[in-house]
């Protein structure tokens, strides 16, 4: 560096200008991947600290009695509860997944972490969302609509184990993302499920609104990243 | 990788099945149809006070001296709650200020019913906390 400094010394400003700008540049990125993380963790670590309560498997819950003519079932009783205990383990594991830092110093930890993730997906969360799909609040299209998200979540994260099988990335990332977002749909559905309610809003309009959007809305973004960051955004589809 | 697929497709295909027939068991019941419907939430009629009313008797037992002694009573008349009244009732609500709680966090039904019970959940669970 420094014998080409001595050979070129025009360059040397332009260095050190672009090394600001890059940097500049960098802490921009930093600035705006912050912002985004940050309100994501807050609110799946909220999401998984108030579904701690209902594994004390008391009844006393809202969500619960609203619904206490299907939890008199055994089977559904059982489906509810390993689905919140998958959900709850997705949404942690899923946080450090996206960390290049993690990945850089241990992959151990983004490997082992994957396969959890992997695993609480492909044969817990999304059979029993599945199952439960049938009974959802809303009419014939919300419940559909979580037939749907359980489907297309266990197919994104199927894909997403198959791409890293076969060394394949950059389709690996794609495929998570997607996984990702519909992961997410728990989170965004109860910010948006908030918002109309402080706007009164009636709670099945609320319900139903607040589900549309944030699927849609959470697949959307999911295929709004991707497609800023692929060169074919339309080869991403294969795997 | 193809054990993984199977299984998961099994347990996949599995759920439909089972939730299928479980929906169609319970689709003709009325607790099923009927179960997210919104309710009526339990209504409060206001409190009406009467005016104190005084009894005077007048002990008539002794003819030089006239006893009066003064009955007040205050009576207060609380009606009942009644969970469905008719539309010709005047209903009377108390619109309350809607506050931001961390256990609205939740696909639970934002419902003032559920709510009070939720924020009242939250607040034992702290004080049972503290005196832990």
């Amino acid at each position: 560096m420094k014998y080409y400094l001595q050979q070129h010394p025009l360059s040397q400003t332009s260095c050190m200008n672009n090394s600001r700008l890059f940097t500049l540049q960098k802490s921009v990125r930093v600035f705006f991947q912050m912002l985004f993380w940050t309100p994501v963790a807050v609110l799946s670590l909220l999401l998984v600290y108030n579904t701690l309560p209902y594994f004390s498997f008391s009844k006393d819950f809202s969500f619960i009695e609203e619904r206490s003519f299907l939890f008199k079932s055994n089977f559904y009783n059982a489906c509810f509860y390993i689905h919140i205990f998958a959900g709850s383990v997705c949404i942690v594991t899923a946080l450090i997944q996206f960390s290049r830092y993690i990945l850089k110093k241990t992959k151990a930890i983004h490997r082992w972490s994957g396969k959890l993730y992997v695993f609480v997906v492909l044969f817990l969360g999304a059979p029993t969302g599945l199952y439960m799909s049938f009974f959802a609040k809303g009419s014939f299209w919300e419940r559909a609509l979580f037939m749907f998200m359980a489907g297309f979540w266990f197919f994104t994260t199927l894909n997403g184990l198959t791409t890293i099988h076969k060394k394949n990335v950059l389709a690996h990332k794609i495929w998570m993302m997607r996984s990702y977002s519909m992961a997410m749909t728990a989170v965004t559905f109860r910010v948006y499920h908030i918002i109309f309610y402080l706007m009164d809003w009636g709670h099945l309009e609320n319900y139903e609104l607040s589900l549309w959007i944030s699927v849609i809305g959470n697949m959307l973004f999911a295929e709004w990243i991707i497609y800023r960051k692929s060169r074919n955004y339309l080869k991403s589809f294969t795997t | 990788m193809k054990s993984i697929l199977y299984v998961g497709a099994t347990l996949m295909i599995g759920a439909s099945i089972y939730g299928f027939v479980d929906f169609k068991k319970t689709n003709h019941s009325k607790e099923f149809t009927k179960m997210y419907d919104a309710k009526d939430a339990p209504l409060v009629t206001p409190l009406k006070k009467t005016e104190p009313v005084i009894n005077e008797k007048i002990i008539v037992g002794e003819e030089l001296r006239a006893k009066k002694e003064k009955v007040i009573e205050e009576t207060n008349t609380l009606t009942s709650v009644s969970a469905n009244e008719s539309n010709s009732e005047k209903k009377f609500k108390n619109p309350k200020k809607k506050k931001l709680n961390y256990k609205l966090y939740s696909r639970a039904a934002l419902e003032e019913r559920y709510i009070d019970k939720e924020v009242r959940t939250g607040e034992m669970e702290k004080v049972k906390s503290k005196e832990q």
